[in-house]
């Protein structure tokens, strides 16, 4: 999926006044690209990730996903774009707790009316793909960090979608742990040629995308290679 | 299917919380139920009542109840009758088919008050069709019928029957006078399977009465009983009041309807209860899971999806409780017709748990848990996805 944001601003209103969260940032990324946003704690690398993934809109400013102008969209029309073209990857993983692994990846398949014979032979094979096939009927609670991430990017890739939103994936994860994630995004990108846009404070996580950039004071500046 | 998945596990997920919101619908539940039986059951034996009797025109006195047992305890008691003299008057009216004058008393037995109506034997037939001797034959002078669940009750059986021999009694009445019993009738549960019936003559003679609680009048054509009813009233009988069958059964139904409101009410304070612990338990699951919530919109789900999953659990939850609360109401039921029965001194139950009542009471438990969701459905609806993500 391609993406583009153009003179995109962002502000939230506070009783002391607007406060500017991102200022006129252009940004296109090519179908298949994979980048990464890194920034100081505050500096709205998130915020930068919820417009892309519509679920906030810009004050000022227009969002392009595949040529696709989605900045005014209605909920039910976002609602559908994340549902069947974005996945998103949490920082808190965000699965749910009451569910099982393959249950968890099943859910945006059910929300989609996929049919239940391809959801489940979808579910096995993401499932395998993350290395968890072995676990697909296990609570996800009694999951390790790291592999509780690796569900959620199953989940993630559930309905086949064009772009993964990646918001500090490694964040509360060791060493070893951030690596096998990593391993993961960048294979599902390299191989499946999914648009990954990552945000991280970790320049080692920040070196697995091809291009990196830096967001601060609400202004993005592509780093040099 | 996942609005129901996810409600049932989240049901699961804190069993304690969900297992005290179920104990308070089941009390509400049960407390209603237990409660309402009384009146529905009432109605239930006024209907089956006066559905099986065949009188189109009453004539009573004005200080009267209209019930079709009579006087209960003291509602409906007076002393007050309408003389002898007027029958031929009433039975000489244009479009008056038949009048048959009855008499109400009350004898008391070991197990309580029973109700006992003096009609003529020529009367039985054709005004309560539908009771049917089941066993022995209609009554002659100085002899009595018994309903079916007064002789139960009793221990009673016909003279003629071998009965006796096997230790039931085949005479019944106040006092000395026993009256030998010709025969036991049912009405198909009405309140006369619990009724004595004597010969009109032998109740005046008993009490030395000049006067009658009750004139029933079978008129030749029903759709003019409006009109037969003017003519009784135009005879200008003094402190009587005249009914046909449709106002009758109307100024009955208000004595039940006063029964169930009162009933209602008392109820309703458990009910409150109840929708209190539904809605505190759902609020409390709500703030729990702003984040799944958060999660659910941002992967897509539409906020329908999300708002069906949490009334789904409380309904789940309220219907669970209600279907409990009926076994426990039908308990209850037992034990409050136990003590009414035995604080009116009546030989017949009251209580009946009826379909009716079934169906009111899933309905109100439905009901509990739509009013339980409702406060955490519109927080729900309204959370915004990047604040519930973040919800801690």
């Amino acid at each position: 999926m391609k993406l583009e944001l153009q003179g995109v601003h962002k502000y939230f209103d506070t009783p002391s006044g607007p406060i500017k969260i991102l200022e006129n940032i252009n940004l296109q990324v090519a179908q298949g690209g994979f980048i990464s946003v890194m920034g100081p704690s505050g500096s709205g690398k998130t915020t930068l990730l919820h417009l892309l993934g519509c679920l906030e809109q810009p004050s000022f400013g227009k969002v392009f996903l595949e040529d696709t102008e989605v900045t005014d969209a209605e909920e039910t029309v976002r609602e559908r774009i994340r549902l069947h073209h974005i996945g998103f990857v949490f920082q808190n993983y965000n699965l749910l707790p009451t569910l099982t692994v393959i249950e968890n990846v099943l859910l945006p398949m059910q929300l989609a009316n996929v049919k239940t014979a391809e959801q489940i032979t979808r579910a096995q094979s993401l499932l395998r793909l993350v290395d968890l096939e072995n676990r697909a009927h296990d609570p996800v609670t009694r999951l390790s960090g790291g592999q509780q991430q690796r569900v959620a990017i199953a989940r993630a890739l559930s309905n086949l979608p064009g772009l993964i939103l990646a918001d500090e994936p490694t964040g509360n994860l060791d060493g070893r742990s951030s690596k096998e994630v990593m391993d993961v995004l960048k294979s599902i990108n390299d191989h499946q040629q999914i648009t990954t846009v990552l945000v991280t404070h970790d320049p080692k996580v920040a070196a697995y995308a091809r291009r990196t950039f830096h967001l601060e004071g609400g202004r993005l500046k592509e780093l040099a290679r | 299917m996942i609005a129901l998945t996810l409600a049932f596990r989240n049901v699961l997920r804190r069993r304690e919380r969900s297992l005290l919101t179920l104990v308070g619908v089941l009390l509400a539940v049960g407390a209603f139920v237990a409660m309402v039986s009384l009146a529905e059951g009432l109605y239930r034996r006024v209907s089956l009542e006066l559905d099986g009797r065949a009188v189109d025109v009453y004539v009573v006195p004005r200080t009267a109840a209209p019930l079709p047992t009579g006087p209960v305890g003291t509602v409906g008691l007076t002393t007050d009758t309408v003389a002898l003299t007027w029958i031929e008057k009433i039975a000489a009216l244009k479009n008056v088919r038949r009048v048959a004058p009855i008499t109400r008393d009350q004898w008391t037995s070991e197990h309580g008050t029973v109700m006992v109506v003096g009609i003529e034997p020529t009367s039985l037939r054709e005004f309560l069709p539908s009771l049917e001797i089941v066993e022995g034959r209609v009554f002659e002078a100085g002899q009595i019928l018994v309903g079916v669940g007064l002789a139960a009750s009793e221990g009673l059986t016909t003279a003629s029957s071998q009965g006796a021999q096997e230790g039931l009694k085949n005479r019944f009445g106040p006092g000395e006078s026993r009256y030998p019993i010709s025969g036991i009738v049912s009405s198909g549960s009405g309140f006369q399977d619990y009724f004595v019936y004597l010969p009109l003559a032998t109740a005046l003679e008993t009490n030395a009465r000049k006067g009658v609680q009750e004139v029933w009048v079978k008129v030749e054509d029903p759709h003019r009983a409006a009109e037969v009813v003017q003519a009784i009233e135009a005879l200008a009988i003094p402190d009587v009041k005249v009914m046909t069958r449709k106002d009758y059964l109307g100024a009955a139904s208000d004595y039940i309807e006063y029964a169930w409101l009162l009933q209602f009410a008392i109820s309703a304070i458990g009910v409150l209860i109840a929708i209190t612990a539904a809605m505190n338990t759902m609020l409390m699951s709500t703030y729990e899971r702003m984040r799944e919530f958060g999660t659910l919109r941002a992967i897509g789900a539409p906020r329908g999806t999300v708002v069906t999953m949490v009334v789904t659990e409380s309904v789940m939850l309220s219907l669970l409780g209600g279907l409990l609360g009926l076994a426990f109401g039908w308990i209850g039921s037992i034990l409050l017709d136990r003590a009414m029965v035995t604080l009116l001194q009546l030989s017949f139950p009251l209580a009946a748990i009826t379909p009716g009542l079934i169906i009111q009471a899933i309905l109100l438990s439905l009901f509990v848990g739509l009013v339980g969701a409702a406060i955490p459905s519109v927080l729900v609806w309204r959370v915004d996805i990047v604040r519930g993500l973040r919800w801690n």
